[in-house]
């Protein structure tokens, strides 16, 4: 077969072809992994694999922060049909090894507490009692009989269960009331588990749910739900990233195929000339490229096996995966593999295809150069043979430049929108006032942060504080649009004057809000009209105008009424503290977060770096850059590889008149530090570019804030130049160890 | 030293007075280590300053291992290559020497293909302490001595072939090497180039003085030359200095369909029929 037989030829370049592939497939599988497991261990719908029907909050955007009164279950197991009702609250308790530890509150008699499989010990039987899934017990190295400690209450473990589901494995199960107690759930719970009499009432049964308890969605476990909306977009994250590991490695394939039919441009011309038809020629590169991207691909599933093996056994990141691969992981490995392999493989094969028999045959071996008018002209400008020699193959110096500038550029776009995103939580927590501002202590996620509000008090006894606003924060979903942050303000704090009124007056008592500007244009909706809210009605007071999407397309309500809205009774989110001299704010903060180790306090300028959110999205960040570098790296490698053996022989030339060792390895490093400053620079503007096309998004364009800071542009420098270190390294000391006679001969 | 500082008495032919800038001693190369090869079996040679020396003789003879080590690309098994005084078995950086005194032309050009003429002429001279300005300036005026003064913006695939050599000639003498070595260096071009070339090549050693040292089948290209010296099986066959009008007449001779008629002992006219077998010895030996 000639296609393995080319293959084999340049083994070197073969090689980091796959390798290439292999890693982006293995990069794309394991992350999808990963956005799948989060997205199923926040739709916490695991736990109801054994119930019929599942009752839960309808404009909750996660069942974690849905809260429903436990009197609605009661009133449901005296429904016709209904065989057994059991409540479950779900909670996220951030453990130093974990910042997910999924909590779940059971009823010990209830049939909920069937699936959970036993193992070791006994089922839960009563208050202060802990089951723990076995990976979490392995990883946390309890066992039955030791204490376990869950909100500052020690609780003692009875029994190790499994039921398969990573995300439960990976947590715990308590009593249902210790539950409501540590998640400030008294009375209610996140969601209802229902058993029926006879299967064939399920529809009858929902119907009469709905109807009577609007607010509620009951829905067959396993449906699609509301929910699965926001769900939707961890699961995509695997897809979109692939997406760029497709163009990136895609371009790189395509460079080494395209280089591969250049330097045999004479023997294609043989080929045809000896009877081969075009389509031929075609098979036999696109064979190549197939067979190469395959041979990745599979690569690639094994390195993603591996990776995936090794991530479900550590305690943070175990419980997103269940340590096998999904077949909806093999099947995506397959399709970006095949992708790459026609992408990569299709135009070199159309180049060949398209090459005239009689003027390939007469192709000069080596590496003959051809500039048309364009490059001429940039000729002048590239002086020395380093930044020369990127003229040498205009395509292949462009090719490289787009590949890894897709890279680059994705890590530029994302790092814009997360700075803007950081920026704008802070200008959001602190309403643009606040010098400090206080969190709950490692709290994963700002939608889970809860605070005493009598801190509040507390703290506003303090000599240096001279205000503190509360401030209750969640998104609820509205009809009509995708997101909707409600802000619980108290009427009597400053915070409430940030939220500059321009139509109508501001919130004054209860059942009022205020609506901003953007969401009152899109849900159509003026002064004086009424608004649901997760089945709550509000009287719309006033129109404010602050200018941030984030806080214009939501509203604000009266504290208490969000309090009960988002399940949090006394609580607030955060709480926004004034001072008399802003100066000082470091050395307060750090005050306040002594004397409160329940707090997190910290500056409004450090608040983002604080922020457990951003952790997760920095280490998310961290693996990209990695995939990135990892990917970019060998495509760099693989083009300078091949950069130094169409040389071979012109490096025999220079050592011949004199050229040291050091500055051959120097020309070529410099070639490969300017592709790679090249590619930072076509990264920048496609990041650049694809973060204006993103703004033109329906929906969720108006949300983006993008900021480029000059530390994340160095950064990304660093990173290209990086790159070509890492990928010209080894092809440079390779030119350097070529025998000056040798490479003289060389053809 | 600079050869265009060389004497100038010496131009021309080879004085004898003339000091030696290359001289070998028992120089001796073995290739391969199970089936030693004896590329070159102690060679004693000495050329002097402004001489022009072809080196003839079948392939696999050595000619290519000896240019190779006394251009300092190579280190022999035994024996050692002085070069204007340096043996260079003390040199620790041979690529900074080689660069500093050896100028090389190869078979093909050898230009690199991305970079203009000038540009090319430029390359040996990064490794001196120029600046860009005076690199150019000093480039300039190479090209203008090979007679190229307006093709310095051309890139190589702009040049004809005796073009692309005489700017590859340029380059050996960007760094004012001692000995210029030439491989073959009118091996891929036609006759009208082989000659330019040639012409080029005596013109720079009369009027600069510069010591060649030329490997060569090309038995024009050795007429040219003021010694040919003759190798087989890594020894040298015969050394044969062309001082002597005679043969020089003698080497075109040979050259020539007539002379390579008679090599080969075919029917010649009667009238040159009785002079055959003395001829036939002559031009053996030349």
């Amino acid at each position: 077969m000639l296609s393995l037989k080319n293959l084999f030829r340049r083994k070197v370049r073969s090689f980091l072809t796959i390798l290439g592939i292999a890693v982006g497939v293995a990069g794309v599988v394991v992350l999808s992994a990963f956005g799948e497991g989060m997205a199923d261990g926040f739709s916490g719908l695991g736990g109801a694999a054994n119930a019929d029907v599942l009752v839960t909050q309808k404009d909750a955007v996660m069942i974690l922060l849905g809260a429903i009164d436990e009197q609605v279950g009661t009133e449901i197991a005296a429904m016709r049909g209904v065989a057994a009702v059991s409540g479950t609250v779900i909670g996220v308790v951030p453990l130093p090894e974990s910042p997910y530890f999924l909590v779940a509150g059971e009823e010990p008699r209830s049939f909920a507490i069937e699936r959970y499989r036993i193992i070791a010990g006994r089922p839960l039987s009563a208050r202060r009692e802990v089951m723990l899934g076995h990976k979490s017990a392995e990883s946390l190295k309890k066992v039955v009989g030791d204490k376990f400690r869950i909100n500052d209450i020690s609780y003692h473990v009875v029994g190790i269960y499994e039921t398969g589901a990573s995300f439960e494995d990976n947590g715990a199960v308590i009593h249902l009331t210790d539950a409501q107690r540590a998640f400030d759930k008294r009375r209610q719970v996140s969601y209802f588990k229902l058993k029926l009499r006879d299967l064939s009432e399920r529809e009858a049964v929902k119907q009469a749910i709905e109807t009577r308890w609007p607010e509620l969605a009951a829905t067959r476990a396993g449906d699609v739900t509301a929910q699965d909306q926001l769900l939707d977009i961890y699961r995509s994250l695997g897809w979109v990233i692939g997406l760029f590991a497709i163009l990136v490695g895609g371009l790189g394939m395509m460079n080494a195929q395209l280089m591969s039919v250049f330097e045999r441009t004479r023997e294609i011309g043989v080929l045809r000339a000896m009877g081969w038809r075009r389509r031929r020629v075609v098979r036999m590169i696109l064979g190549e490229a197939l067979l190469l991207s395959l041979v990745g691909g599979a690569l690639g599933l094994l390195l993603s096996l591996g990776l995936i093996r090794l991530m479900a056994r550590s305690a943070a990141l175990g419980g997103f995966l269940t340590g096998a691969l999904e077949p909806l992981g093999f099947i995506q490995a397959l399709l970006i593999a095949g992708v790459l392999g026609l992408v990569g493989g299709g135009y070199p094969a159309w180049r060949a295809a398209r090459l005239a028999p009689v003027e390939a045959m007469r192709a000069e071996s080596g590496a003959p150069v051809r500039w048309g008018p364009i490059v001429r002209l940039l000729a002048p400008l590239m002086r020395g043979p380093a930044l020369r020699n990127l003229l040498r193959r205009p395509t292949r110096s462009l090719m490289t430049m787009l590949g890894l500038g897709v890279g680059v550029g994705l890590i530029v776009a994302l790092a814009g929108i997360a700075a803007g995103s950081r920026q704008l939580i802070a200008q959001l927590l602190s309403a643009g006032q606040a010098d400090i501002v206080a969190e709950q202590a490692g709290a994963s996620d700002a939608a889970f942060s809860s605070i005493d509000e009598r801190l509040a008090e507390q703290i506003r006894a303090h000599p240096e504080v001279k205000s503190v606003s509360r401030l209750v924060f969640g998104t609820a979903s509205v009809p009509g649009l995708p997101f909707f942050i409600v802000y619980g303000l108290d009427p009597r704090e400053n915070y409430l004057a940030h939220y500059r009124v321009t139509e109508g007056r501001t919130v004054q008592r209860s059942g009022e809000m205020i609506l901003g500007r953007l969401a009152a244009n899109s849900l159509k909706k003026g002064v004086g009209e009424q608004l649901r809210i997760s089945g709550q009605s509000f009287t719309i007071v006033g129109i404010f105008e602050t200018g941030m999407a984030y806080e214009d397309a939501g509203g604000v309500v009266p504290l208490k009424e969000a309090q009960r809205l988002f399940g949090k009774p006394r609580q607030v989110s955060f709480l926004g503290i004034a001072l008399h001299d802003p100066a000082r704010a470091a050395e307060i903060a750090e005050e306040l977060e002594r004397r409160y180790p329940e707090l997190m306090v910290a500056r409004t300028a450090d608040l983002s770096a604080r922020m457990q959110d951003f952790a997760t999205m920095d280490a998310f960040f961290g693996a990209l850059i990695a995939l990135m570098m990892a990917v970019g790296g060998i495509v760099m490698m693989n083009v300078m590889l091949m950069s130094v053996f169409e040389r071979t022989q012109e490096i025999g030339v220079l050592r011949a008149v004199g050229w040291r060792g050091r500055r051959v390895l120097r020309m070529v490093l410099a070639e490969a530090l300017m592709l790679g400053l090249l590619s930072a620079g076509a990264g920048m503007a496609i990041g650049v570019g694809l973060n204006s096309l993103l703004r033109f998004l329906p929906g969720y364009g108006s949300w983006l804030e993008v900021i480029y800071t000059p530390g994340d542009m160095a950064r990304v420098i660093a990173m290209a130049l990086g790159l070509g270190l890492l990928g010209g390294l080894l092809p440079a000391l390779r030119a350097v160890r070529l025998h000056p006679i040798e490479a003289l001969h060389y053809e | 030293m600079s050869p265009t500082a060389v004497n100038r008495s010496a131009a021309g032919s080879p004085a004898d007075e003339a000091p030696v800038i290359l001289e070998t001693r028992g120089l001796t190369r073995v290739y391969g280590e199970k089936v030693p090869v004896k590329a070159l079996d102690g060679v004693d040679l000495q050329i002097r300053k402004g001489e022009v020396v072809a080196i003839v003789g079948p392939s696999g003879s050595g000619k290519s291992t000896l240019l190779n080590l006394i251009g300092a690309l190579d280190r022999p098994t035994a024996g050692e290559v002085i070069v204007d005084g340096t043996p260079l078995a003390r040199v620790r950086n041979l690529d900074r020497f080689r660069g500093r005194t050896i100028g090389f032309i190869f078979q093909s050009h050898n230009l690199l293909p991305t970079l203009t003429a000038r540009e090319n002429v430029e390359v040996p001279m990064y490794e001196l302490p120029l600046r860009p300005a005076q690199r150019r300036t000093r480039a300039l005026e190479l090209l203008a001595l090979v007679g190229l003064a307006d093709r310095g913006d051309h890139l190589p695939n702009q040049l004809s072939g005796g073009e692309r050599q005489r700017v590859a000639i340029a380059r050996a003498l960007a760094n004012s090497p001692s000995i210029l070595l030439a491989d073959e260096p009118t091996g891929n071009l036609d006759s009208k180039n082989t000659a330019d070339v040639m012409a080029l090549l005596s013109r720079l050693n009369r009027e600069q003085g510069v010591t060649m040292v030329i490997v060569t089948h090309n038995t024009e290209v050795a007429a040219a030359a003021q010694r040919v010296i003759t190798f087989r099986d890594g020894k040298i066959l015969r050394d044969v200095p062309m001082s002597n009008e005679l043969e020089r007449e003698l080497l075109e001779l040979k050259s020539s369909p007539l002379g390579q008629a008679i090599l080969r002992g075919e029917n010649l006219p009667p009238a040159l029929a009785e002079l055959a077998p003395r001829l036939h010895e002559l031009l053996e030996q030349v």
